[in-house]
């Protein structure tokens, strides 16, 4: 179906034009229960003031709400390209690594060098940058398949490995700080992480919308890519920066969220098939929609006791995970 | 000139306040005279305001494995409970929005658990960051607190009163030459954690008049504990070794002697010095009623000739 605005026009399946609104609807239903959601309870207009911003209940619950919205966007987009890059429904910056990477740069970054959040960013960045060449050229050049996941669990193990040791290695307040972070959590959001998250959602995701035409041809491998003029030299190197770029502020932010990009990803496509900038759309929005579900639940579910959106993530994610080998391995018979 | 008058008669009474500055290097503005305080961290600034009578609107406190609640050590040593005292947190799950439902005018919280939820905190209330692991001596931690919490002169007269109590325990004797040293062994990874300053521990054998042993000497001057490998055991002279349980954990005083026998295997046969095992419930946090009770528990046979 092709729509048409003035002199623009756009091709979009008749499954995205159903799936947009739904989802939109539903992240802002979800929206309106997470600014309801805590210890305080809230009337409408309460919410509506709290959407706002005004109020304690506005500066405490708008920022992570909107956080979580752009982070899990950003994650999911994140994982979209890798799944890409990489021709491999599974790939995800949690699984492949560039969470833990970024993870261990902020790590030395911050205690070794006492750098700020600002700066952290740019270190997270450089730290997924190397995982994900590192990941990126092993997987392709070394194994078919599945290869790429084998080696992007394998870095995460050994960086996984380092991350323990940097916590433990210092003091209990140092390993207590670093606890819950490590775990993905937005309880410590503020007013400042979000203009931080925000500020770079404004550079990556215009760029990522910019690039999304040119991922279809992707899809066919990489030579056949070639072959229709795609410039690939420059196009992967540029899309795994983006990649970067998308998923560091998220992990300086709220600590690596596994399986996002994964969950995403991997229902944005059975809802609206394989289009690329389709799926990039639909994923985020279900990303945002995800980590705003798993962190509303982490916190107000089981009150008092608070759950870090990460393992609500990771948890969901380990079902997804299984269920996607399982069409997979259907699709092959 | 009317106006002038009037408006002075309507500005608000000057609020009594003081500014502090705290162990993360924060400038806080905090009431003179706190009435509603929210301690978020249960065996060290809940003890400490318990002790000190301070009116507490909420504290946190930890899960049983029952599911029940209970404040780690302040129950043990003052028979605090939650409801008794409202619930602020789950210990180290600091939820900012539970803490406002209890409308504090000042919230204390711990640098490891604390820290990151700061900006929300201090959006509820003037907040106080504690660092008890950072290194300092645990009377001069308790003596800030007091300060915050407009408790000074009670603090300085239970001091007063500790220390003639000490005096009482001591009973003459002279033990300066005598040598302490707090270790936790961990048997589970064959480490030993060496600590300089253990809450009521360190009260207790400083006012007696012990010296911290030279193992101490490896814990790094900005922290109150390392951890060493189990192998390190022979470093470890001292005339007193203070080992501690959990008995929230339903653990015993073999429980510490037993962990040290499988991290060190035959050392403690070897120490030629005293071997005590104190609750820690009781003896890790900072106060004088725990401080007392290790004062009591030191061996009453202790003599030293010279320092280990």
């Amino acid at each position: 179906m092709i729509l048409r605005t003035g002199p623009f026009s756009a091709q979009v399946s008749r499954r995205f034009l159903w799936a947009l609104p739904v989802l939109l609807a539903a992240v802002a239903a979800l929206v309106w229960i997470a600014i309801g959601a805590g210890a305080t309870p809230t009337t409408a207009t309460e919410r509506l003031s709290a959407l706002r911003g005004e109020g304690l209940i506005g500066d405490l619950r708008r920022p992570r709400i909107l956080v979580a919205l752009l982070g899990g966007a950003m994650t999911a987009a994140s994982g979209i390209i890798l799944q890409t890059v990489s021709r491999n429904g599974l790939a995800d910056p949690g699984l492949l690594g560039l969470s833990q990477g970024s993870v261990v740069a902020i790590l030395i970054g911050g205690l070794v060098f006492g750098l700020g959040s600002g700066a952290l960013v740019w270190v997270g960045l450089g730290g997924a940058l190397a995982v994900s060449v590192l990941v990126l050229g092993l997987g392709r050049g070394t194994l078919a398949g599945g290869g790429i996941v084998l080696v992007g669990l394998a870095v995460n193990i050994v960086l996984g490995s380092v991350t323990e040791i940097v916590m433990t290695s210092g003091d209990a307040t140092r390993f207590a700080r670093l606890a819950v972070w490590s775990r993905g959590s937005l309880a410590g959001v503020s007013a400042g992480d979000l203009r931080l998250i925000a500020v770079w959602a404004l550079v990556t995701v215009p760029l990522l919308l910019a690039l999304s035409r040119h991922l279809a041809p992707l899809l066919l491998g990489h030579d056949a890519a070639r072959g229709v003029g795609v410039d690939t030299r420059r196009l992967l190197p540029a899309l795994v920066l983006l990649a970067a770029a998308l998923s560091a502020p998220v992990v300086v932010v709220c600590g690596p969220i596994s399986f996002l990009g994964l969950i995403a990803g991997y229902v944005a496509r059975r809802l609206v098939g394989d289009a690329p900038t389709e799926v990039l759309v639909t994923g985020m929005i279900l990303g945002g929609g995800i980590l705003l579900l798993a962190d509303t639940a982490g916190r107000a579910a089981l009150a008092p006791l608070v759950v870090p959106a990460g393992l609500m993530t990771s948890v969901a994610g380990v079902v997804v995970f299984l269920l996607a080998i399982a069409a997979d391995r259907r699709l092959n018979r | 000139m009317i106006r002038l008058v009037l408006a002075a008669l309507l500005l608000p009474l000057p609020l009594l306040a003081k500014d502090i500055t705290d162990d993360a290097g924060f400038t806080v503005t905090i009431p003179d005279d706190p009435q509603r305080v929210v301690s978020l961290h249960d065996w060290i600034t809940t003890v400490m305001a318990a002790e000190l009578g301070v009116p507490l609107a909420g504290t946190s406190a930890r899960l049983r494995s029952d599911g029940s609640l209970y404040v780690r050590s302040a129950e043990e040593l003052f028979g605090m409970t939650v409801p008794e005292v409202p619930l602020a947190s789950i210990h180290g799950q600091t939820d900012p929005e539970q803490v406002a439902a209890l409308r504090p005018d000042l919230i204390i919280g711990n640098l490891g658990d604390t820290l990151d939820q700061r900006d929300q905190l201090a959006l509820v209330a003037p907040t106080i960051i504690m660092d008890p692991e950072g290194g300092r001596d645990p009377l001069d931690l308790y003596r800030a607190f007091a300060g915050w919490v407009n408790r000074s002169e009670l603090f300085e007269a239970k001091l007063a009163a500790f220390q003639a109590d000490a005096q009482g325990v001591a009973g003459g004797r002279d033990l300066s030459a005598c040598t302490y040293l707090p270790v936790l062994a961990n048997d589970r990874d064959g480490t030993l954690t060496i600590l300089r300053h253990y809450g009521g521990v360190t009260m207790a054998l400083d006012t007696l008049g012990l010296t911290l042993a030279d193992a101490a000497g490896m814990v790094p001057e900005s922290q109150s504990r390392t951890v060493v490998s189990a192998e390190m055991a022979g470093a470890l002279r001292a005339d007193v070794l203070v080992l501690t349980y959990l008995s929230s954990r339903e653990e015993t005083p073999d429980t510490p002697r037993n962990a040290f026998d499988r991290a060190a295997p035959g050392f403690l046969q070897g120490f030629g010095g005293h071997v005590m095992a104190v609750e820690r419930e009781r003896a890790y946090p900072i106060s004088f009623q725990g401080a007392a009770e290790v004062m009591r528990a030191l061996p009453a046979d202790i003599a030293c000739a010279e320092p280990r």
